[in-house]
């Protein structure tokens, strides 16, 4: 049973405070995404939890422990993200990538049968086997996704940090990377947590929602407690009308700015 | 096998492993040809055959006497092959620690400055206190610090100009000029005042080798090889960013300490054996990288040796030139620059094209 608790989470890179008293439990099975404005904290947030960044006050609790009492090479086996680079003129492969994720789960020098059914399976998962051999830097933004995804299911992780999977994507590689997203959620019984910024995928998409505003949560709860019309003025300062329809979930259509 | 077999993962993978095991045989036994061509070829000729006898001899499965010149030419020859083989592979292996750990293709000992920091530190020490040079520790000592030194001081003006791939190849190029300038300067005043002969260094050459040399570099290139081999697993996952690499449980920051004083410690010692030679730290990685790919557990290995048998070939050319030509020694770095230098110029341009 995974379980994270933050409590009283303050973060500031030099003298800008990102992050502001963030108090919040998530727990097993959810799909949670973290909304807000540009600069409101979304990816700091998931880099705190991730034990990329220290925390300059509070706690984060992973399954009771603070997470920085938690040794890195155990952290590793319960906790993964999406954020990587790819170094050009290298020529690296997805399998280059893909292999790495499971380097937590095996002590040795080569990878057993095992690790390679695993990456395999993931492959499959998400429609990219034939991608196996091909050279990350020729990969579409679409595809490129997907073998993020294939390396979230692959490192077997109880929580799933992903920063912005939809980005740079079209319309049917958003809805694709979300369902295949919140599928391997709901299979593995995982804990996903996801910045985004699309407020009508966010409302389809997720179980829970956060707002964040200046680093401060305006908002916590299911998609249409937190997605109101006074929510969305008072944290992206954009008159809206949110309206409720049968099969699409929200609609968010904005109307003007506001001062 | 059924065509479904065929196809799993795990036996496709097998299959590369096995190729690359093949490949880095072949490798192996390309050097080996190299040592024994570089035992064979000089001003003296002896036959492929008469050095595999003194090869067997010595390992006391044959008994052979090749007769008193051919074992001094021999022995003179062996240390000088052992010290470019052993050369060539310390400067491959810091070439691909350079390149993964700061994610930059054009990064490479030599462009860093990490060659003329050592060169530079060496002389000083020679100068202030020229006894030095009797004692193998302290030139090892003295040249890992100018490595390292040299390669802090390119890092920290890289930083400062944006920490780009492009910044740390400029930040290299004025560093490396800067401390070459001053070696070369100090270096008429190690050969003239104090009768070492040190200038051939400034150009990077085998022409004054002796056997302590190769117990120097063999020494350093045995540390450095299994430290960069231990840590090419982590390496795998450091490419792809030090918060890929964090959430594998590895630390990156420390992970590039001991890739950068490895580094530091084969080039150094290198330098102080050989001089300035430079972009085999940049080919040779690369055109590894061709051959069996970027999985560093393999990648290291097969650099070394590549870069082991390109210098080793590399010192025959230039040695059968000057026997030839009947000039003197010519300096084996201008031939490695040669080729080399091309090469970079390719990879920048393929860099700024996008």
């Amino acid at each position: 049973m995974v379980k994270i608790k933050i409590l009283n989470l303050s973060f500031s890179y030099d003298s800008i405070e990102a992050l502001k008293n963030v108090s919040i439990e998530f727990k097993e099975g959810e799909v949670v995404s973290i909304i807000g404005p540009n600069g409101a904290g979304k990816t700091t947030l998931l880099k705190c939890i991730a034990k990329l960044l220290k925390p300059k006050k509070g706690v984060i609790y992973l399954d009771g422990r603070d997470v920085w009492s938690i040794s890195n090479k155990d952290l590793a086996k319960i906790l993964t993200h999406s954020l990587f680079e790819v170094p050009k003129g290298f020529n690296l492969t997805v399998l280059d990538f893909l292999l790495t994720s499971r380097y937590p789960h095996f002590r040795g020098f080569w990878e057993t049968r095992k690790d390679l059914d695993v990456v395999e399976e993931a492959l499959t998962m998400v429609n990219a086997k034939h991608l196996a051999e091909r050279r990350l830097e020729e990969l579409s933004d679409g595809e490129l996704q997907r073998i993020v995804m294939a390396k979230l299911i692959a490192h077997q992780a109880k929580v799933l940090l992903v920063d912005e999977p939809t980005v740079h994507l079209d319309l049917k590689y958003q809805l694709e990377i979300l369902s295949m997203l919140r599928r391997i959620s709901k299979i593995n019984n995982t804990l996903t947590i996801m910045t985004l910024h699309d407020l009508r995928l966010a409302s389809i998409f997720s179980d829970k929602l956060v707002l964040l505003h200046c680093g401060k949560i305006v908002a916590t709860g299911a998609p249409h407690e937190v997605l109101t019309k006074e929510n969305i003025a008072k944290t992206y300062g954009v008159e809206v009308e949110v309206i409720k329809h049968r099969k699409a979930g929200l609609i968010i259509v904005p109307l003007n700015t506001l001062p | 096998m059924t065509n479904d077999s065929v196809n799993k993962l795990h036996v496709k993978y097998k299959l590369k492993l096995k190729r690359i095991v093949i490949k880095i045989a072949l490798l192996t036994a390309v050097t080996f040809l190299v040592f024994i061509l570089s035992l064979s070829v000089g001003s003296v000729h002896i036959s492929f055959a008469d050095v595999l006898l003194v090869l067997l001899s010595k390992l006391g499965i044959v008994n052979y006497n090749p007769g008193s010149l051919g074992k001094v030419v021999l022995g003179i020859r062996f240390s000088r092959t052992m010290a470019t083989i052993l050369v060539g592979s310390s400067l491959a292996v810091s070439g691909v620690l350079i390149q993964s750990t700061t994610r930059n293709p054009l990064a490479e000992p030599y462009l860093l400055g990490l060659s003329s920091g050592a060169l530079m530190f060496l002389c000083i020490s020679l100068i202030i206190y020229p006894k030095i040079c009797m004692s193998s520790v302290a030139i090892m000592l003295i040249s890992f610090a100018g490595a390292l030194t040299a390669l802090f001081v390119t890092m920290t003006i890289s930083e400062l100009l944006g920490g780009t791939p492009l910044s740390l190849i400029l930040a290299g190029i004025a560093v490396s000029a800067m401390f070459a300038g001053v070696s070369q300067l100090l270096a008429f005043i190690v050969q003239f005042k104090l009768n070492i002969p040190f200038l051939m260094l400034l150009l990077g050459s085998f022409s004054n080798i002796v056997l302590t040399h190769v117990f120097i570099v063999s020494i350093s290139f045995t540390i450095g090889f299994i430290i960069a081999l231990t840590i090419s697993k982590r390496l795998n996952a450091l490419i792809f960013g030090d918060e890929h690499a964090f959430q594998l449980g590895y630390n990156p920051k420390v992970l590039r300490y001991i890739a950068i004083l490895t580094t530091s410690f084969l080039t150094g010692v290198a330098v102080s054996v050989s001089g300035l030679i430079g972009f085999i730290g940049l080919v040779v990685p690369h055109i590894s990288r061709l051959i069996v790919g970027n999985d560093h557990r393999v990648l290291i290995p097969s650099s070394a040796l590549l870069g082991g048998s390109l210098l080793c070939f590399s010192d025959v050319i230039v040695r059968c030139l000057s026997s030839n030509l009947g000039l003197g020694e010519l300096p084996v770095g201008a031939l490695m620059s040669i080729i080399g230098a091309p090469f970079f110029i390719y990879l920048l341009l393929k860099k700024m094209r996008g």
